[in-house]
């Protein structure tokens, strides 16, 4: 049947895109899984330019999809180019960029993404979502981004309680082991240290709360998680000790979902991850938005149908 | 001109580095020149349902999914052995963490 394959773009290890794959399996729709580090060695693709757009085919040697036929495309998390032994570093580079532009760019050049990587990319900078997020109406911590030590002391001196956040969430690899970096409650004698200088941070109030919410929305359903903590650490961020944590389909109140369809909207996504506290008068604080997110755990302890979702979105079976 | 902070290829993060671990070796400088964020590192804490045995991974290309053998079964790996799976925002199983967003590509 025409326009009725979806692609996805991942690694070989993603469970999480793993539970989508079999939903669609077990709906029988045609399906391409292919990782970035396929091309160019064991995928092939040609396409040409008509006055429908971009028509051509991705081959391996296991399959062939139809660009034409694909009636969605979800990106999730592809690896690196891999290219043949022998090749000059300079060589690799200008054919990985070449890779991007020509190969990365035609596919981005295709419509039905859930969601486009430009938007995953622009909606990724926690600057630019806590601004979109105030606009579409949703609170937002008080908020200083800075390298400089007399700002951040200003800050706390103004908003009492401080917590440090990283910008990304991939943590640091040395020593020989990877690392996570954990929102932190910053004490006053580190609000001036000298090595705030050393790089961009980002500052917020501490909100205090009676729980968390994972929100995940896709294509205008959504999915709402309240995230409870039973330690002190899972209590600053739940992120650091999953094991503290139970969870409870929840409701998301009507004004936060008019704000949230807002943002999604203006940050043109299909899919989002955001995370929010919860006060003990019951507002909803806006945190961020993961525009690439983890959700297939919230799935797991919820029952809530996600992968089922995002399958409806992919073959245009949504709502 | 051409903007370096934002070249079309940054805008399509295809290429990402990532996959299965990748480690450095190399130790922390001294507090002089390590950034004020990097003082609440902390080991990976994403739960105890321990690590998946990479060795028995494998992929099945029908299904298009990862699969793990557990003795004479053949499991999708997303509901390895212990029932659960490896997707949390911070999932351990693969040496190096998972990031919850992609805008840390290369």
């Amino acid at each position: 049947m025409a326009n009725r394959a979806v692609l996805i773009i991942t690694q070989w290890f993603d469970p999480t895109a793993d539970y989508v794959v079999e939903e669609l399996n077990r709906r029988d729709v045609e399906l391409f899984r292919v990782d970035a580090a396929e091309f160019p060695q064991q995928l092939t693709f040609a396409a040409a330019l008509t006055d429908d757009g971009w028509c051509g085919v991705l081959r391996t040697s296991r399959r062939r999809l139809s660009l034409a036929d694909v009636c969605g495309i979800y990106y999730r998390r592809p690896t690196s180019f891999v290219f043949p032994e022998g090749m000059s570093d300079a060589e690799r580079r200008w054919a990985n960029s070449e890779a991007r532009l020509g190969f990365g760019g035609l596919l981005s050049a295709l419509p039905r993404w859930m969601n486009h990587p430009f938007r995953i990319a622009q909606a990724g900078f926690k600057p630019t979502q806590l601004r979109m997020a105030q606009r579409a109406g949703l609170r937002v911590p008080e908020t200083i981004v800075t390298n400089d030590p007399g700002a951040v002391r200003n800050f706390a001196g103004s908003v009492g309680k401080v917590i440090y956040k990283p910008f990304s969430a991939g943590g640091i690899s040395e020593a020989g082991g990877h690392r996570m970096i954990y929102a932190a409650i910053v004490s006053k004698d580190d609000c001036d240290d000298p090595s705030i200088r050393l790089t961009a941070h980002l500052f917020q109030e501490w909100i205090e709360h009676d729980h968390a919410v994972r929100l995940t929305v896709v294509d205008g359903r959504f999915f709402a998680s309240a995230i409870y903590s039973s330690s002190p650490a899972s209590y600053v961020d739940w992120r650091s000790d999953y094991e503290s944590l139970s969870y409870a389909v929840t409701e998301t109140p009507e004004p936060v979902k008019c704000a949230v369809t807002t943002l999604m909207n203006t940050l043109d996504l299909r899919f989002g991850a955001l995370d929010f506290l919860v006060t003990p008068e019951g507002e909803w604080v806006f945190l961020e938005i993961n525009p690439n997110g983890q959700w297939a755990w919230i799935e797991e302890n919820t029952g809530l149908p996600i992968a089922s979702a995002i399958a409806d979105t992919l073959t245009g079976e949504a709502a | 001109m051409a903007d370096d902070l934002w070249r079309p290829a940054d805008q399509f993060p295809l290429g990402r580095m990532g996959g299965l671990c990748e480690v450095n070796d190399e130790e922390p400088s001294s507090r002089d020149t390590r950034p004020f964020g990097l003082r609440y590192v902390a080991d990976s804490n994403p739960s105890s349902r321990g690590e998946l045995d990479l060795t028995a991974l494998d992929y099945d290309s029908d299904r298009q999914i990862a699969i793990m053998r557990d003795g004479g079964s053949v499991l999708p790996a997303f509901k390895h052995t212990s029932g659960s799976t490896s997707t949390e925002t911070a999932s351990s199983d693969r040496n190096a963490p998972d990031t919850d967003t992609d805008v840390d590509s290369d």
